[in-house]
C-alpha cells in the first residue's frame, strides 16, 4: 500500500494543470484585489477602525499608517500579475502570500474561510514550480523550461480542495443542517425575487433539499473529481453547484469563482495541455531531487489541515455558541447567529459604573462580529480596560452583558455577568465563562 | 454522478411550472403599509407640528406674554411628542437627524454662551447639544413663566436663538419629510430585497440603533442602573424633556409609534411577516412575544404614578422594571427579529460564520 502511494505520487505528470492553475489563481487574485479597492473596503476595514481585533498570538499584527495599506494591496495586485504572467514567479508567489496573510491576520473580523484558503493556496504556490511551464521566468531564461513535474505537486493542490469539500460537508452533518433545514429555511426566502426559482425558495422542502443536496456535494465531490471516468460530470456539477450559491448568497463574493476555477486541478492534463499548447517544446524534464524539504513541510502541513477542523472536539460545549475551533475548519454558510453585547465599566475602587456604547469604539461590521463571537469579546473587554484605566479609573473591571440567537432559537444570554473579563486572559482553554 | 442534475432541472420545473401567486413571503405589501400607513403619516404630523410650532416661536417673539407663552409651550410639546413617532427613521435624507435634533441633556452653557454672543453655526458639530428639542426645552422651562416672558422680551438675542433653533428643528423635519413624499417613500416601498442597502435591512438597522438609545438615554442613564450591578448614583439631569420633566409622555409615545411600527397598525406589519410568525422566542412565536414586549415596557412607564424625576427617588424599583423591559425589547428588536428575518448588516463579503 505504501509502496503503491509513493509510486503514485513520484510518478511523472504533465506540468500543464499546475501551470493553468497559476495562470487562472492569478488572475483571480488579481480580479478580487481591484474588487475590493473599488469596493472601498480598504479604507473601511483596515484604516478607518481605531481598534482591530487581532489573532491570538498575533497581536503585533497592526495595519500600516497613511496609504500604507493601499501600498500593501497595490503589491498584492502586481504580485498576482507575476503569478500569472509567471514573472519572477516565487518572489511573486512568496510576497503575495505574505502580503495576503498579514492583511487577514490585522483584524479577525474580516476572517472567512475564503480568504483563509487563499492564503494556503498561495502557501503551496510558493512551494511548487509552477513557472517552469508557459510563464515568462521561463521565456526570459530566468527559470528552467520542463514539461513534467512529480505526481505529488499536483496532488498537493487536488488534496488541499479535496479537504476544504470534505469537512465543509462533514461540518454539515449536524440536527439543525439536516433535520431543520437550518439557516437555509430563514436564508432562502430572502431571495425570493430572483427570477424563475425565486418563488420556490418560499418552500421548506427546497431549503431540505438545498441542505441535503449541499451536504452530499460538500462530502462526495472530491471522490468522484479524483476519479478519472467522472471527473468530467463532477466538475460540471461542481459548476453548477457554485454558480447556484453564487446567484444565492451575493454575499459570498469571489468565493464560489475561486472554487470553480481552482477545481479545474483535476482535470485530466490533456485539457490544460490543450489549453497551453503552444508553450510545448521538446521534452525537458527535472527529476526535482531538491524538492524533498518541500516534500517534508507539506506533509507537517496536510497534518496540521486535517487536525485543524477537528480540533473543536477538545471543547465542551455548543460548538455554534462558543465557536471554540469554529474558525479554520472549512465552517461555510452554517448558521445564522446574532448578537447584542453591552459593556459595564467598574472602578473597583469607588464603584462608578459606565456603560459603553460599543459603536464609539468600534465600526459596524466589528460590533456586529464581536457580539457573537466570545474571543473578539474578552478581547474588546481588556481594550475598554485600558481606555477607562488611561481614564483615571481604578482597579478597572469589565462586565459583558450579552444575548445571542443562533438559527432563529430566540436569544439566550451569552457571557456570565458576573464575570470581570478584565481579569481573564485569552488563551486556548475553555472560556468557562461563555454560558451554554 | 451522469444523471445527477436531472432531478435538480425536474424539481425546478415541477415547482416553477405552478401558478405564479403571492406568496406571504414577500416583502412588497409589508413595505407599503409601512411607508404609506406607518411612516408616512408620522412625517406628516411631526412636519405639521413643527410648522405650528414655528408659527407659535414667532407670535410669541412678536410680543412675548404668559398667554402666547403657554400656546407655544403646547405646539412644543405635540412637536415634541410627533418627533418620538419619526425618531426611528434616522436614515436616507432625515440620517442623522435623531441626535442632530434630539441630543439630550442639552449644554446649557453652550446655549448661554450662544445667546450672549449671538454667532453661532448651529450646524457645526460643537453645537449638537445646544440646538434641537432640548434646547427648547430648557429655553421655555427652566425659569417660570414671568421669569421666562421677562427673559425674551428683554433679550433680543434670546428671540432670534429661539427662533433659530426651531427653523433648524422645522426646516430639517420638511427636508425628510419633502424627501419621503418625493419619492422616497416610493424607493422604500420598491426595494423588498433583503441584501445590505435594502429598505427592511435599513430600516432595521436604524430601528435597533433607535431602541438600544432608548433603553440607554431614555431610563439607563438617569438610573445609573446597569445590568445586574448598580453603582447606585442616579442622574436625574440626563432625562429628556428634563424641564418640562415630560420624560415619561415622551417615552410612551416613542414606544407606541415603534409598536405601530411593528404591528404595522391595522395593515400588514412585521408581525405578520412569516420568518417572524414563525420564530421561536423561548418556544412562543417571536411576533406575539414582540408586541407583548412593547405592551409590557409600555405598561411599566404608565406604571410609575409620578414623573420620571421624582420616580428616580421615590419609585425606583419600578424604574429598574422598566429598564429591563427595555432592555429585553432591545434584544428582541436587535438580535432576534434581525436574526429571524436574516437582515443583512454586512457590507463586505461574508460566508456566513
Amino acid at each position: 500500500m505504501k509502496n503503491r502511494i509513493t509510486s503514485y505520487l513520484n510518478q511523472q505528470a504533465s506540468i500543464a494543470p499546475l501551470a493553468v492553475f497559476r495562470i487562472a489563481f492569478g488572475i483571480m487574485m488579481a480580479l478580487a484585489t481591484i474588487r475590493f479597492w473599488h469596493n472601498g473596503w480598504i479604507e473601511q476595514l483596515y484604516i478607518r477602525p481605531s481598534f482591530f481585533f487581532t489573532y491570538y498570538g498575533f497581536d503585533w499584527v497592526k495595519p500600516l499608517q497613511g496609504n500604507g495599506m493601499y501600498l500593501v494591496f497595490a503589491s498584492l495586485l502586481i504580485c498576482a500579475i507575476c503569478i500569472a504572467l509567471g514573472l519572477v514567479y516565487r518572489f511573486a508567489a512568496i510576497s503575495f502570500f505574505l502580503l495576503f496573510t498579514y492583511v487577514e491576520l490585522i483584524d479577525k473580523t474580516t476572517y472567512l474561510n475564503h480568504y483563509y484558503f487563499i492564503s494556503i493556496i498561495s502557501f503551496l504556490l510558493c512551494m511548487l514550480p509552477a513557472h517552469r511551464f508557459a510563464s515568462l521566468d521561463v521565456r526570459f531564461g530566468l527559470a528552467k523550461y520542463t514539461n513534467a513535474v512529480p505526481r505529488w505537486m499536483i496532488f498537493a493542490l487536488q488534496f488541499q480542495m479535496a479537504i476544504v469539500y470534505f469537512f465543509a460537508g462533514i461540518a454539515k452533518i449536524n440536527s439543525d443542517w439536516l433535520l431543520h433545514a437550518l439557516p437555509l429555511r430563514i436564508w432562502l426566502p430572502d431571495k425570493n425575487e430572483l427570477p424563475l426559482i425565486g418563488p420556490l425558495l418560499n418552500l421548506k422542502v427546497t431549503a431540505y433539499f438545498f441542505s441535503w443536496t449541499g451536504m452530499l456535494f460538500d462530502c462526495l465531490i472530491a471522490f468522484f473529481l479524483f476519479n478519472k471516468r467522472t471527473v468530467w460530470y463532477a466538475y460540471a456539477v461542481v459548476v453548477v453547484f457554485h454558480v447556484f450559491t453564487a446567484i444565492l448568497f451575493p454575499a459570498i463574493g469571489v468565493f464560489p469563482f475561486v472554487m470553480m476555477v481552482c477545481a479545474s486541478i483535476f482535470m485530466p492534463a490533456s485539457f490544460h495541455e490543450r489549453i497551453l499548447h503552444r508553450f510545448y517544446r521538446a521534452s525537458a524534464q527535472d527529476d526535482f531531487h531538491s524538492y524533498s524539504i518541500i516534500r517534508f513541510i507539506l506533509l507537517v502541513h496536510f497534518t496540521i489541515q486535517l487536525l485543524l477542523p477537528i480540533r473543536y472536539l477538545l471543547y465542551p460545549g455548543n460548538l455554534f455558541r462558543t465557536e471554540q475551533g469554529y474558525r479554520f475548519s472549512w465552517r461555510v454558510m452554517l448558521m445564522e447567529k446574532a448578537g447584542d453585547v453591552t459593556f459595564h465599566i467598574r472602578d473597583g475602587a469607588t464603584g462608578n459604573i459606565a456603560t459603553v456604547r460599543n459603536r464609539d469604539y468600534l465600526t459596524q461590521q466589528q460590533e456586529k462580529q464581536m457580539s457573537t463571537q466570545a474571543d473578539m469579546i474578552l478581547q474588546f473587554a481588556h481594550h475598554l480596560a485600558k481606555i477607562y484605566s488611561q481614564r483615571g479609573f481604578r482597579n478597572t473591571e469589565v462586565y459583558a452583558e450579552g444575548y445571542v440567537t443562533v438559527n432563529g432559537r430566540g436569544s439566550k444570554p451569552f457571557i456570565k455577568e458576573d464575570v470581570n473579563l478584565a481579569a481573564q486572559h485569552d488563551s486556548f482553554d475553555n472560556k468557562w465563562w461563555v454560558l451554554p | 454522478m451522469k444523471y445527477s442534475l436531472l432531478p435538480v432541472l425536474g424539481f425546478i420545473l415541477m415547482i416553477s411550472s405552478c401558478e405564479k401567486k403571492e406568496s406571504e413571503y414577500d416583502r412588497g405589501p409589508l413595505l407599503q403599509n409601512i411607508g404609506n400607513n406607518v411612516i408616512a403619516p408620522a412625517y406628516k404630523l411631526s412636519h405639521d407640528r413643527a410648522t405650528s410650532l414655528k408659527d407659535a416661536v414667532v407670535s410669541f417673539n412678536d410680543a412675548p406674554d404668559i398667554a402666547k407663552l403657554q400656546t407655544l409651550k403646547v405646539a412644543f410639546n405635540s412637536a415634541y411628542t410627533a418627533w418620538q413617532g419619526i425618531e426611528t427613521y434616522d436614515f436616507g435624507a432625515a440620517e442623522s437627524q435623531s441626535y442632530s435634533l434630539n441630543t439630550f441633556p442639552c449644554d446649557t452653557n453652550k446655549i448661554a454662551a450662544n445667546i450672549v454672543s449671538g454667532t453661532y453655526t448651529l450646524g457645526a458639530a460643537g453645537n449638537l447639544a445646544a440646538k434641537g428639542f432640548a434646547a427648547i426645552d430648557f429655553l421655555l422651562y427652566s425659569k417660570d413663566e414671568s421669569a421666562t416672558v421677562n427673559f425674551f422680551t428683554t433679550n433680543s438675542n434670546a428671540r432670534k436663538y429661539l427662533l433659530d433653533v426651531t427653523t433648524d428643528i422645522s426646516s430639517n423635519i420638511t427636508t425628510a419629510y419633502d424627501a419621503w413624499t418625493n419619492g422616497g417613500s416610493a424607493g422604500f416601498i420598491a426595494a423588498t430585497a433583503l441584501d445590505a442597502g435594502s429598505s427592511i435591512s435599513i430600516l432595521n438597522n436604524a430601528w435597533a440603533q433607535a431602541t438600544e438609545r432608548t433603553r440607554r438615554e431614555r431610563v439607563g442613564n438617569a438610573l445609573g442602573y446597569i445590568g445586574l450591578i448598580s453603582s447606585g448614583n442616579l442622574y436625574p439631569d440626563k432625562l429628556e424633556g428634563l424641564y418640562a420633566n415630560n420624560a415619561k409622555e415622551l417615552l410612551i409615545a416613542n414606544l407606541e409609534a415603534n409598536k405601530n411600527l411593528f404591528t404595522g397598525g391595522s395593515g400588514i406589519g412585521f408581525d405578520d411577516y412569516p420568518k417572524v410568525k414563525e420564530a421561536l422566542y423561548q418556544e412562543r412565536p417571536l411576533n406575539e412575544e414582540i408586541t407583548n414586549q412593547f405592551d409590557k415596557a409600555i405598561a411599566a412607564s404608565q406604571a410609575i404614578s409620578g414623573d420620571f424625576k421624582s420616580a428616580l427617588i421615590n419609585e425606583k424599583p419600578k424604574m429598574e422594571t422598566l429598564f429591563l423591559e427595555l432592555k429585553k425589547l432591545t434584544v428582541l428588536i436587535k438580535v432576534d427579529m434581525a436574526s429571524a428575518i436574516g437582515v443583512t448588516i454586512n457590507y463586505t463579503d461574508n460566508d456566513g460564520d
